[in-house]
């Protein structure tokens, strides 16, 4: 429709505004609002749409008969909506208000002014100023008379805004003060903080989160000394394969890149540019090489138990940990094309298996893990087809995407089900096999990566009472398991209750979908079963002394692990967010 | 005819728009503002006006007042053995002016339009509507308060092209309007407001620093309601009287005991300071939106009785650097301008060329999921559809799409407000739709609000791959069965309610029987006197020597207390 704004209008196409707003006028005499609704929508429509042509300067160049039906936002806009959205404002950038005219001051003008002049002695002078006189003489600002009027206020925000981003980092400690005075942040979708004010509380943000690190973080401290260095300075082996000292320096880096020149203000430039490149390429991380020398470790454990001599068990070693090495340089380096492949040649019907995802087939890998005999044979399978399904399930799956959950929240589905299966040899009780060990950790690995997040969108889709009576069935099922694996065990021939634990397991592991999607209320109703199961099961130990009365104080106690462990994963993640 | 009602958190007023100008309807006591109280009289019939505010102190239980606070709440005052929604006591209100006006026109009435703040939502918007339904007057239109003060201003200014800015402090509301008026095209640029401030809030300012002053003997007291009326009452009176002289006493009678606080013009500034700090926000909002600078306004026009504070207008002469304009005669001109609206819709002659349009002053929208960092989901994320400060009647839609693979439904959350997150917004209601099975993103849902000229709110949403189509006219319970209504209308209608005649008389005699618990000693037994002298007057029956008396009382009373401020 925009073509006949002007027939609407009833005007030739003009730049003029005042012949606009007379053409409307005039019409609004026939089309009123009381009276044809419809009609002043469409008037007010060719009014508006008339009014922002005239800023269109590329329209009334090339097109000038009106009719040019092209793209309305892409080059139309103001200055200020282009200066912000281009990405890094840099401080030169920023250029300064023309100081306010030179009328006539009335004396509570010049009293600000005079104020305001103290304050930027303070910020630039020689010598920096103490933090208390510096904030004093913000807030006698702050309080001056004249800032009552909304012009004089509107030019001194300007002017403080500046001032306070020029004199950065002197003037850190009054960033707070600022963004609180002028409410720069405020929770109103229409309010759009000048590029001034936007880079303040950027810079704010950053600080405030700087010094927290600083002030409880060691590896934070470590970091922050490094970038502040030359470039040349050594760090320590020990503080690089510290992962907590590799997120610290990521964050940093990215933190840094984000905000330009705001940020950088107190960072060595070099400095911060060198390890930007080496953070850049593919690179090893703390995490990947702890996995590398930690994981083989399980490879002799479970040759021991068939009795290899000391040399095989290293050769045993070297040769895991090798493969390992392999498989993540090769993540490194090759992975990222394997994934854009899949990403090209997939289609989300594809296939049962990644709508409901790969959780489900990782979970039968544990009882399939229980029936197998007790030879070195078969961990070494369990291990091949559970390294298949977890490669399987990083090409297919984006960590970042869909219903991934936060990390506490994965952690908790994971660490109950080990401590309780850990527990059980404690006991005496033979059921665990390394195996089944293997196959938990592939399960727990595949949920962990997100590999569940199509059995989570189809469980959203359920409606509650059918969710409920998953939570119900899976309670029960947990202790149906549990009640036969107490009956079995002992039994011979076969035996079937190492059987009933992988299931236990398998169930604990996956009931996490269903918490994931109604969060923290369904896990707890899964902590609350626990104790059903618990107390059940104390029951039945005043009948008959068994394992799983034991194992399941345990289990509980793994649950409460859990628990605690999320809360503290979550009170320590709850910075604010952006 | 058509009547203009402004209906007050305070005072409520009717006016006309008759031969080319508007009137005022002056009530059964000759006056113009009709107190919005209603009250509970002691032979079981209710008290509407001047009679019923004047019993607030002496019987707190059985009054009514500042409802309109509570306007589209479920909030219920008991009177006696019977409660009423806000929406009934305004009703009652409403009744009593469409009755004056009847009078005063000779016949009768069943149309009008009603303001209502600017910052009222659809549901506030509703229950004024309803209150009016059941007050049985068809309800023309629902007018933004600032902008009827507008069209009060403006409508002698339309040879102009001029811009101006209607500051309306009233007694429970802030609204902010920045207007043009260009080619006899009266319109509105921007609206905006703080429905939680007014003229009551300078009040409790006040009515804090009396109980810090006599803590003791309020103590046992201070959550009831009879001192707190009493309080109220005495605050209001002490602010009234810094508005023209330097200081003022606060007096109050408590179980028999006269308490007194002197508070100065300097005292009462400072404590309001908070106060008048929020006045800003809003006119910056409303100059920012506008798209103006204070300096392109050519007045500043000051409505609603609250801007009589010279505290007040202090703040707006520092804020703009000039004074501001009494063009308009602050407790008038919505009422004015409610009887301009009356006259443009019944189309008058005299104002066949105005035409005003005015604006939606908050953003409507739905809530929306985001993939925020790290694959979180953030849920209750608020879209606006409808900008705020958008001409109305205005239509827009937004598409939106689906957020899971094989997502089979969605569910739209209808919001109002400005904030980012919908929870700090106000819920108006929810559309669910069936979609068709399909990955995330790929199905498309067009979400269309529509808001008409008196506010008031439909939402449209449409799948286009299935044309399924699901409407949303956002009704309360109230509103859903018309019987109902009716059912309310008679049984209100059928509530004895004291007749027009006798108001004059039952209001003094109230305001006798309040100064007569105020004061102490022998001026109570003064009042006293008076009072049965009066009653015996009443006994007789002679209109003609009741009103004398009448006269006699008031006169002597005024002599009392200092002239009647209610």
């Amino acid at each position: 429709m925009s073509h006949d704004i002007w027939d609407v209008l009833g005007i030739e196409p003009t730049r003029d505004r005042d012949a606009i707003r007379r053409a409307y006028a005039r019409k609004l005499r026939v089309t009123n609002p009381e009276d044809d609704a419809e009609g002043f929508m469409r008037l007010r429509e060719a009014h508006d749409e008339a009014v922002a042509r005239i800023d269109w300067d590329w329209m009334w160049e090339e097109d000038d008969d009106g009719d040019g039906d092209g793209e309305p936002d892409v080059q139309a806009g103001d200055p200020l909506a282009a200066a912000a959205s281009a990405a890094p404002i840099a401080l030169a950038t920023l250029e300064r208000p023309a100081p306010p005219s030179p009328a006539p001051l009335t004396p509570e003008a010049q009293e600000l002014a005079a104020r305001i002049e103290r304050l930027e002695l303070l910020l630039r002078g020689q010598e920096v100023a103490p933090a208390a006189e510096l904030e004093a003489a913000f807030h006698a600002v702050l309080n001056a008379e004249a800032l009552e009027q909304i012009t004089v206020a509107d030019e001194v925000e300007t002017r403080l805004a500046h001032l306070l981003l020029e004199t950065a980092p002197r003037s850190d400690a009054l960033l707070a003060p600022a963004v609180d005075a002028f409410r720069w942040r405020r929770d109103d979708l229409h309010f759009e903080p000048s590029a001034a004010a936007e880079a303040i509380i950027q810079r704010r943000d950053f600080v405030e989160r700087r010094d927290r690190l600083l002030r409880n973080d060691d590896q934070a401290r470590a970091v922050v000394a490094v970038l502040q260095g030359p470039p040349t300075a050594k760090i320590p082996l020990w503080r690089r394969l510290n992962p907590r000292f590799e997120i610290v320096m990521k964050t940093l880096l990215e933190r840094l890149g984000a905000g330009d020149g705001v940020l950088m203000a107190g960072f060595d430039a070099e400095t911060v540019a060198l390890w930007r490149r080496r953070y850049e390429r593919p690179r090893l991380s703390s995490g990947m090489i702890w996995f590398t020398l930690g994981a083989p470790l399980l490879a002799p454990l479970i040759a021991a138990v068939n009795n290899l001599s000391p040399l095989a068990l290293l050769a045993v070693y070297v040769a895991t940990a090798g493969v390992i090495l392999a498989g993540q340089l090769s993540y490194l380096y090759g992975y990222l094309r394997l994934k854009t492949a899949w990403e090209i040649h997939r289609s989300w019907r594809a296939g049962a298996l990644e709508r409901i995802g790969w959780a489900p087939l990782s979970l039968v890998l544990l009882p399939v893990s229980a029936l197998l005999p007790d030879t070195l044979w078969s961990p070494l399978a369990v291990t091949g087809l559970g390294a298949l399904l977890l490669a399987w399930t990083f090409v297919t799956t984006d960590a970042a995407s869909g219903l991934a959950l936060p990390l506490h929240q994965r952690l908790l589905g994971q660490v109950a089900p080990f401590a309780w299966a850990l527990s059980l040899p404690l006991f005496d009780v033979d059921v665990i096999s390394p195996s089944m060990i293997l196959a938990l950790s592939v399960a727990a690995a595949v949920d962990f990566r997100g590999g569940a997040q199509g059995m989570q969108a189809w469980h959203l889709e359920m409606g509650k009472p059918l969710r409920l009576f998953g939570a119900l069935a899976f309670l029960a099922a947990v202790i149906a398991a549990g009640l036969t694996a107490w009956r079995m065990t002992g039994e011979t021939p076969p035996s079937w209750a190492p059987l009933c634990v992988a299931v236990i397991l398998a169930l604990a592991i996956g009931h996490r979908l269903p918490t994931a999607v109604l969060g923290e209320q369904l896990a707890q109703v899964r902590y609350y079963g626990m104790f059903v199961l618990f107390w059940l099961s104390r029951a039945l130990d005043a009948v008959v002394g068994s394992w799983l009365v034991t194992s399941s104080l345990w289990m509980l106690i793994g649950m409460a692990t859990g628990v605690v462990l999320s809360l503290i994963i979550e009170a320590r993640d709850r910075t604010p967010a952006r | 005819m058509i009547i203009g009602i402004d209906l007050g958190t305070t005072n409520s007023a009717v006016g006309v728009w008759r031969d080319g100008k508007a009137e005022l309807v002056p009530n059964s006591l000759g006056a113009v503002l009709t107190p919005s109280a209603v009250g509970l009289d002691d032979d079981g019939s209710l008290l509407v006006g001047l009679a019923a505010r004047e019993r607030r102190s002496t019987h707190p239980h059985l009054t009514a007042t500042t409802f309109k606070r509570y306007m589209g709440t479920t909030r219920a005052t008991r009177l006696g053995d019977k409660s009423y929604s806000p929406e009934e006591l305004s009703a009652l209100v409403l009744a009593r002016l469409k009755a004056d006006a009847e009078a005063y026109l000779g016949e009768p009435v069943r149309e009008a339009v009603i303001t209502v703040p600017a910052y009222f939502n659809d549901k506030q918007r509703k229950a004024t509507r309803r209150a009016g339904e059941l007050a049985g007057l068809k309800v023309e239109r629902l007018l933004n308060e600032p902008t009827a003060a507008a069209l009060a201003y403006g409508i002698h200014e339309l040879a102009d092209e001029t811009r101006f800015l209607v500051f309306d402090l009233g007694g429970g509301t802030f609204d902010v309007s920045v207007l043009e008026i260009f080619e006899g095209v009266i319109e509105v640029r921007s609206s905006t407001g703080d429905n939680r401030l007014g003229g009551e809030d300078f009040n409790k300012v006040l009515v804090d620093r009396m109980r810090t002053a006599h803590r003791e003997a309020f103590a046992a007291d201070l959550l009831g309601e009879a001192l707190s009326t009493r309080l109220d009452a005495a605050a209001e009176k002490a602010r009234r009287a810094l508005t023209t002289a330097d200081r003022a006493e606060m007096a109050v009678t408590w179980k028999d005991q006269a308490y007194t606080l002197e508070v100065t013009a300097e005292d009462f500034e400072a404590a309001a300071a908070p106060l008048l700090a929020k006045l800003k926000e809003p006119v910056t909002r409303a100059l920012r939106d506008g798209g103006l600078r204070p300096d392109d306004l050519k007045e500043i026009i000051l409505v609603g009785g609250a801007t009589r504070m010279p505290v007040v207008r202090r703040a707006v002469t520092r804020m703009f650097g000039r004074f501001p304009s009494t063009a308009v005669h602050p407790d008038e001109a919505v009422v004015i301008g409610a009887a301009i609206q009356a006259g443009l819709k019944s189309r008058d002659a005299a104002l066949k060329d105005v035409v005003m349009t005015d604006v939606c002053p908050y953003s409507l929208g739905v809530d929306v999921a985001e993939q925020g960092p790290g694959g979180v989901l953030r849920t209750g994320i608020f879209s606006p559809v409808i900008e705020r400060n958008t001409v109305v009647p205005a239509s827009r839609s937004k598409i939106f799409s689906t957020m899971q693979n094989g997502q089979r439904k969605v569910l739209f959350g209808i919001y109002q407000g400005e904030a980012r997150m919908v929870s700090e917004n106000v819920r108006l209601g929810e559309v669910e739709i069936p979609v068709p099975p399909a990955k995330a993103g790929e199905i498309s849902l067009e979400c269309r609000f529509s808001y008409d000229v008196n506010g008031l709110i439909e939402i449209d949403v449409l799948v286009p791959q299935t044309n399924e189509r699901r409407q949303l006219v956002i009704v309360d319970e109230d509103d859903r069965n018309a019987p109902d209504l009716e059912a309310r209308r008679a049984a209100l209608a059928a509530l004895k309610v004291n007749p027009r005649d006798t108001d004059a008389n039952r209001a003094a005699m109230a305001r006798a029987q309040r100064c007569y618990e105020m004061f102490l000693g022998d001026v109570r037994e003064h009042v006293g006197m008076l009072l049965s002298q009066f009653e015996g007057v009443l006994d007789g029956q002679d209109p003609r020597q009741i009103d004398a008396a009448r006269q006699q009382l008031l006169a002597a009373l005024d002599e009392l207390e200092g002239e009647s401020f209610l």
